[in-house]
């Protein structure tokens, strides 16, 4: 693996550049010939990741989309970095028994639906999943 | 843009796609809303406004068409079911007309296909139509 592997996008945490995110990973997806189905889900995957930490109070300085092609599959993985010293301070944590929307609510199952692997962490606006490369249906596996 | 080796760093709105469009009419005593582009935390504000203050107006029948909707997220699947609740406190409904491979997989990972009617055409479900559901909490 080279650097020339790594495919990376770094965009602010507004709504209107998640668009953005997505055509990157559909370009992504060309690139390492995924399937259509494979690029949908991780486009899912980050978008929600992406709206965690659009509707966070203290909203990251950036967010940076990465993939890296591994021996065994292809990594994806969506970090943010804190806008200052005081959002690693601020507990972000709703108060007991507020009710969080219901999209919030459901973008862990729904990731996890999507990739029960992945690793998630919506408070951290963090998502790391793998993609087993798919082999073309004329090569069988060991 | 501005490139730093491989990291594109995007800071402008002109090279934000999103090209997402609503629109609602009247069919046989439904209000379909016709939605084009992505459904997600950009532009799912939007769509919900546009369904409550229709609903909020006295249409409780509504039709939802995703024909043309290319990508549903957990913000465009909260929509729908804030729109059915909203409609079904009302003795209204609301049905989905021609989602798309992908918004289908939402819809049933989410569960929302049990709930919410989906119809081929705009045509067919004005024509089979759906009894009002009664007021619900």
């Amino acid at each position: 693996m080279t650097e020339d592997d790594l495919l990376e996008l770094q965009i602010p945490p507004q709504a209107e550049y998640v668009g953005t995110a997505r055509l990157f990973l559909a370009a992504a997806g060309r690139h390492f010939e995924l399937s259509e189905e494979a690029v949908a889900d991780v486009k899912v995957a980050v978008s929600e990741v992406c709206a965690d930490a659009i509707e966070d109070l203290r909203r990251p300085e950036h967010l940076r989309i990465a993939i890296r092609p591994g021996v065994d599959a292809l990594e994806v993985a969506v970090s943010s970095e804190p806008a200052g010293i005081e959002a690693d301070l601020e507990d972000t944590t709703p108060p007991a028994g507020e009710m969080a929307p219901f999209e919030r609510r459901l973008r862990e199952p729904l990731v996890h639906a999507l990739f029960p692997h992945a690793d998630y962490q919506p408070r951290q606006h963090r998502l790391r999943l793998s993609l087993p490369w798919e082999l073309p249906e004329d090569i069988e596996g060991p | 843009m501005e490139s730093q080796g491989h990291v594109a760093r995007q800071e402008s709105d002109a090279n934000a796609l999103q090209p997402f469009a609503v629109a609602s009419r009247t069919e046989g005593g439904w209000t379909v809303i016709d939605v084009r582009g992505d459904l997600d935390v950009y532009s799912s504000p939007t769509l919900r406004q546009l369904i409550l203050d229709r609903i909020h107006r006295g249409d409780g029948r509504i039709i939802v068409d995703l024909e043309h909707v290319d990508f549903l997220d957990s913000a465009g699947v909260s929509v729908m079911v804030s729109a059915l609740r909203q409609a079904t406190n009302r003795n209204g409904t609301l049905a989905l007309v021609q989602p798309g491979d992908q918004a289908r997989r939402m819809l049933r990972l989410t569960d929302l296909e049990k709930v919410l009617p989906t119809f081929t055409s705009v045509e067919d479900a004005v024509s089979l139509g759906l009894p009002d559901m009664g007021a619900e909490t």
